[in-house]
């Protein structure tokens, strides 16, 4: 019976190999550009790719065609594609829709740093430094991120009308525990309201890691990992979470709770975590309807480890033309025109000016997808009807400001901790009650240290702390 | 009745390829060689869980690690919790919808108005289009520890609330009870359609001689559908270690106090995932589910064997 | 007094069947209620049987797009159809070989195919095999070729084939049919029900397809299957829900609940009112007996 199986998978092997052997070949100077389509049919891309091409001929000498894949099935699809080798020429990739780090890590992208400075070296001067430098990994560059907003103000937010009804001073207010007042008051009479919605931990100081691990921030000469237990005030957060469970400001089934948007859609929630970018308030409106307050928690936008990983372009590793892909890439993030036909389509056909500054979409038109984040350098996007003319100056203020997070640049690799991570990742799940505030911590945080020990939190820090060491070593 | 159909042909012929053996070969050339492309040559991609698996090197040309994929399921902590809910939840599901499909398809068949039975059988196998996320939530509706409908209930008769959510051990039978109105109206239809294949005469004769409707399906009904019973059950074995995720994640909301009796491993390769994300991890997982599952198949198909050649597999 | 018995057994059935029916039909209902809703009044007041605000917004947007859909329900049926004959015509093949015991390569097939209920290799090479080497994508064809053949199916068929009794496929013999005669003028018939239950499964199975879409379906979008049309835009929502802490995603109007159960209706309605077709194989009452004279 062995002999029986291991001939099978022999034979299946050698076929394979010999396929292997002759794959086929195309010699197109045509680009393959895929990207992640959140609008469903698109009826005039045709149109559009005509025309990018007419732009494009001058300048790098191929010719594009544009793959639109659904958003949802953006990761998957890719993964396919990069995992069995596809030819092909450039995707979208980011943090979040077609993980960057996993891909770079399976050697699917193509390295930039010496492709840019041999065809358009101009590219690097288009972006402040902290974008290039929050996009490579291990010291290279695999992707071009595209300039928008680089982190946003951790902020609170509430309807108006909760506002005005209760007489709320927001400017008294500079953290959430000062709301408590507001909470009992909604409490007490607003019974079919949840007054507080619980995102994550409050007031935990430290910024997380990975898993059960933070960063003390207290450390300043190079970089100490800590347990998110052995913060300070780790407790007292716990507690807090607990008072505000039994005095009713958190929703009482939150144990048994997984998705908890249509109550948020609904306007169940009067406070909101949320994070702040110019132009907030108006799309707040359009999603939940009605006026909102906005309580900023921290005074500059905060940029988050991955910070310039939210939206990028990669070129594949499998790719015959990097040098006609990166000028591509060039185009998209310098060329006005080529930008804004690729994210609002042609003028007169799909959106029209209606006064200097701004462009009024046709929703219903061939080409509307809304999505001029995935495109490119979003600094050069026509301003939309009902934004601020300035729209960009404010975005561009906003990002000067921010406070990159210390840990900027700093990717994780789980390899050497990947049983420990799921082990403690079990026991953070068994024990979730306790930070949602439905179970009493009292009893049971000393049992989730010990369980979080037993499935190997101290491998995981040590790990952690090796890795700082090498990442504060790399940037002396 | 011993079957011993195919008794006509001589043995003595066996040696050498006879006029009918050679349409049966053609018969299977088809199915055989699909079989190859499709899945055979899928094969080598069991390597990945053998293997520092990188995209760009392809399968075959990634660096070996042997068993480094398996460590992180087989030598933690979890592991045994895991595979004991696997097989004890799966093995639950497998009896009791086994069970209940059976019993179903043989009311169905003592059913005397056909248009009844069509009737019955149409608003039967419905929840097998309802997806579990929409299950949840009507699960949800009723085991809500506040306004659940069975709490009030028990409220009204004085009796105090179940925190269904936070009491693990009620989870089996809530998850077997729904796994069953799921599959059960959709499973059954084999069984009736086996039913019916049978010759009614031995009922009939059955009948003649007194039996009563239970020695009736003991001595009759069981008996012809011994075969099917015992492929179902040979193929349920073999997936034993494959959960449906759905069922095990929506239902009990994935509330982390539940998990001691219904965390499976493939809940727990989710969660694995999400933080983790390797592809290589989860092949490790499945390629060790499929071992285990081929020699648990084995085992039972030995023992069948013993038991009685015509029934076993191969 | 046989008859008295046989009556009140009738009617012990028919009450434990009323009972099943209701706790599935009152899920249904409910759902069915939620997709003529208001959207709000889902998320205010949760799922109620009969809607507070009757509405036909959701089946409105569900069919906004008329073409796409019809389009989607033309090929879905198409591939649905050919799948599943193509399906038990190959299963029967190869399951009736199997049936017969003298058959010499029976045990080692019978493994040969086993094999493949519990070892695959997965996503990548499938999807490689499929993309470069058989050029499936793309294609109706990647609906129908990979599902022809199933181990679980040929074991369900060879299982019924064998209890087709002996004496019929002795007298076929004596008679001198060839084998393709006796699997395709008796075997087959014979196994009618097994064979017509597979064969719903399998169908309903394709119409609720929607994976092989989402992987092998790029640009021709007239391809795409009807279940994958439809739950592309709650994949696409659902996505950018989760990931709507970002910042630069802007999230536009969500079709919610209501359009969810609206597809559900859309989809599998059709599916029910096949159902019947397949159940006439099955409920009639094919007595083995009746067929022998």
């Amino acid at each position: 019976m062995k002999k029986k199986i291991i001939s099978i998978i022999l034979l299946a092997v050698m076929i394979l190999i010999l396929a292997a052997g002759c794959g086929s070949k195309k010699d197109v100077s045509v680009l393959k550009v895929y990207i992640p389509n959140m609008a469903g049919q698109i009826q005039d891309l045709k149109m559009v790719n005509d025309k990018a091409n007419e732009i494009l001929a001058e300048k790098i000498g191929a010719k594009i065609e544009l793959i639109f894949i659904d958003v949802g099935a953006y990761t998957e699809k890719m993964n396919m594609k990069l995992a069995s080798n596809e030819e092909f020429d450039l995707c979208f990739t980011s943090s979040w829709l077609n993980p960057y780090d996993k891909a770079v890590k399976n050697g699917s992208y193509y390295p930039l740093t010496d492709l840019i400075n041999e065809n358009c070296p101009d590219l690097w001067d288009t972006m402040e430094d902290y974008w290039w430098e929050g996009a490579k990994i291990d010291g290279e560059l695999y992707a071009v991120p595209n300039q928008q907003i680089i982190g946003t103000i951790p902020a609170v937010t509430l309807s108006k009308h909760w506002v005005d009804k209760y007489n709320l001073d927001i400017d008294s207010i500079n953290k959430v525990e000062d709301l408590e007042p507001f909470f009992a008051t909604i409490k007490k009479n607003e019974p079919d309201v949840y007054p507080y919605r619980v995102q994550g931990p409050i007031g935990n100081e430290y910024p997380s890691i990975i898993s059960c691990v933070s960063l003390d921030t207290s450390v300043t000469d190079g970089y100490k990992a800590v347990f998110a237990w052995d913060e300070p005030g780790y407790e007292d957060s716990l507690a807090k979470v607990r008072d505000w469970f039994k005095k009713g400001y958190i929703r009482q089934d939150i144990a048994s709770c997984i998705d908890d948007n249509n109550d948020f859609k609904a306007n169940k929630y009067v406070v909101t975590h949320t994070g702040w970018k110019p132009g907030f308030e108006a799309s707040q409106a359009a999603q939940l309807g009605g006026e909102h307050a906005v309580i900023l928690l921290k005074e500059h936008a905060e940029i988050p480890t991955g910070g310039a990983t939210g939206t990028m372009w990669a070129i594949s590793a499998n790719t015959k033309h990097p040098v006609e892909s990166i000028k591509f890439l060039n185009e998209v993030q310098t060329n006005v025109e080529l930008y804004n036909l690729l994210c609002f389509g042609i003028e007169g056909e799909h959106y029209e000016w209606i006064d200097e500054d701004h462009i009024r979409q046709k929703t219903d038109g061939g080409y509307f997808l809304n999505q001029a984040w995935a495109m490119g350098n979003q600094f050069n996007a026509y301003v939309l009807e009902g934004q601020d003319a300035d729209v960009w100056e404010q975005t561009k203020k906003l990002n000067s400001e921010a406070v990159p997070s210390r840990l900027y640049g700093f990717t994780f690799d789980n390899s050497k901790v990947q049983m420990e991570l799921s082990q403690c990742e079990t026991v953070m799940s068994e024990f979730k009650n306790i930070f949602n505030g439905s179970a009493d911590y009292t009893e049971l945080l000393p049992q989730y240290k010990d369980r979080m020990m037993k499935a190997g939190a101290q491998n995981i820090l040590d790990e952690v702390q090796r890795q700082l060491d090498e990442f504060a070593k790399s940037q002396k | 009745m011993k079957l011993k159909k195919d008794d006509i042909i001589p043995v003595k012929k066996r040696r050498r390829i006879g006029g009918r053996e050679w349409q049966w070969i053609q018969m299977s050339i088809l199915p055989v060689l699909h079989t190859f492309i499709f899945c055979y040559c899928t094969l080598p991609g069991l390597l990945i869980a053998f293997k520092d698996y990188r995209y760009i090197d392809g399968i075959l040309g990634s660096k070996w690690v042997g068993f480094d994929n398996f460590k992180f399921f087989v030598l933690s902590n979890d592991c045994l919790r895991l595979v004991r809910n696997t097989i004890g939840l799966n093995g639950l599901f497998i009896i009791t919808s086994m069970i209940a499909q059976i019993a179903l398809a043989i009311i169905f068949y003592e059913l005397t108005s056909r248009k009844a039975l069509k009737a019955y059988q149409t608003i039967l196998i419905t929840p097998h289009f309802i997806s579990w996320v929409t299950v949840g939530y009507v699960v949800y509706a009723l085991l809500q520890p506040q306004y659940g409908l069975i709490n009030n209930m028990l409220a009204t008769f004085g009796i105090e609330g179940i925190q269904f959510y936070n009491e693990p051990a009620v989870w089996p039978a809530i998850l077997s009870f729904a796994n069953i109105w799921k599959g059960v109206g959709m499973g059954c239809i084999i069984y009736y359609a086996t039913l019916m294949g049978i010759d009614s005469t031995l009922f009939e004769a059955a009948r003649v001689d007194g039996a009563t409707k239970l020695q009736e399906i003991r001595y009759v009904t069981l008996p012809m559908l011994s075969r099917l019973i015992v492929l179902q059950l040979i193929m349920a074995i073999g997936g034993i270690f494959n959960s449906d995720f759905g069922l095990f994640y929506q239902l009990t909301r994935d509330s982390g106090v539940l998990y001691e009796t219904t965390d499976v491993i493939d809940t727990y390769l989710y969660r694995t995932m999400r933080v983790i994300g390797d592809m290589k991890l989860s092949s490790a997982v499945g390629f060790l589910k499929s071992v285990v599952g081929f020699i648990l198949v084995y085992l039972t198909n030995f023992i069948v064997r013993k038991y009685d050649e015509e029934l076993s597999l191969f | 007094m046989n008859k008295k018995k046989i009556k009140i057994s009738q009617i012990v059935i028919n009450i434990i069947l009323i009972l099943m029916c209701i706790t599935t039909l009152y899920p249904l209902l409910l759902c069915l209620g939620v997709s003529f809703s208001n959207e709000k009044d889902i998320l205010d007041y949760g799922y109620k049987l009969i809607p507070k605000n009757f509405e036909l917004t959701a089946y409105k947007y569900v069919f906004a797009n008329p073409k796409s859909i019809i389009d989607a329900y033309k090929v879905t049926a198409i591939y649905s159809i050919l799948g599943t004959f193509g399906m038990i015509f190959c299963n029967s093949l190869m399951a009736y070989p199997l049936s017969r015991r003298t058959y010499r390569f029976r045990n080692s097939l019978n493994f040969y195919f086993y094999f493949t209920c519990l070892f695959g290799g997965g996503l990548v090479p499938t999807y490689l095999l499929y993309t470069r080497y058989l050029h499936l994508d793309d294609t109706i064809w990647v609906y129908i070729i990979p599902g022809l053949v199933s181990a679980w199916n040929i074991f369900l068929i060879r299982t019924s084939f064998q209890s087709v009794p002996e004496e019929m496929v002795e007298s076929a013999v004596l008679d001198g049919a060839s084998e393709w005669r006796i699997l395709l003028q008796f075997m087959i018939p014979l196994s009618k029900p097994v064979l017509a239950t597979l064969a719903l499964q399998t169908f309903l199975g394709k119409w609720n397809d929607w994976y092989t879409a989402m992987l092998f379906i790029n640009d021709k979008t007239e391809l795409i299957s009807l279940q994958y049309l439809l739950q592309r835009i709650m994949l696409n929502m659902k996505l950018l829900e989760q990931n709507n802490t970002m910042g630069f995603v802007d999230m536009t109007i969500v079709p919610g609940e209501t359009a969810r159960m609206a597809m559900m209706f859309v989809v599998t309605g059709p599916a029910l009112i096949i159902f019947p077709f397949f159940q006439k194989y099955f409920v009639k009452g094919m007595v083995v007996g009746s067929v022998k004279g």
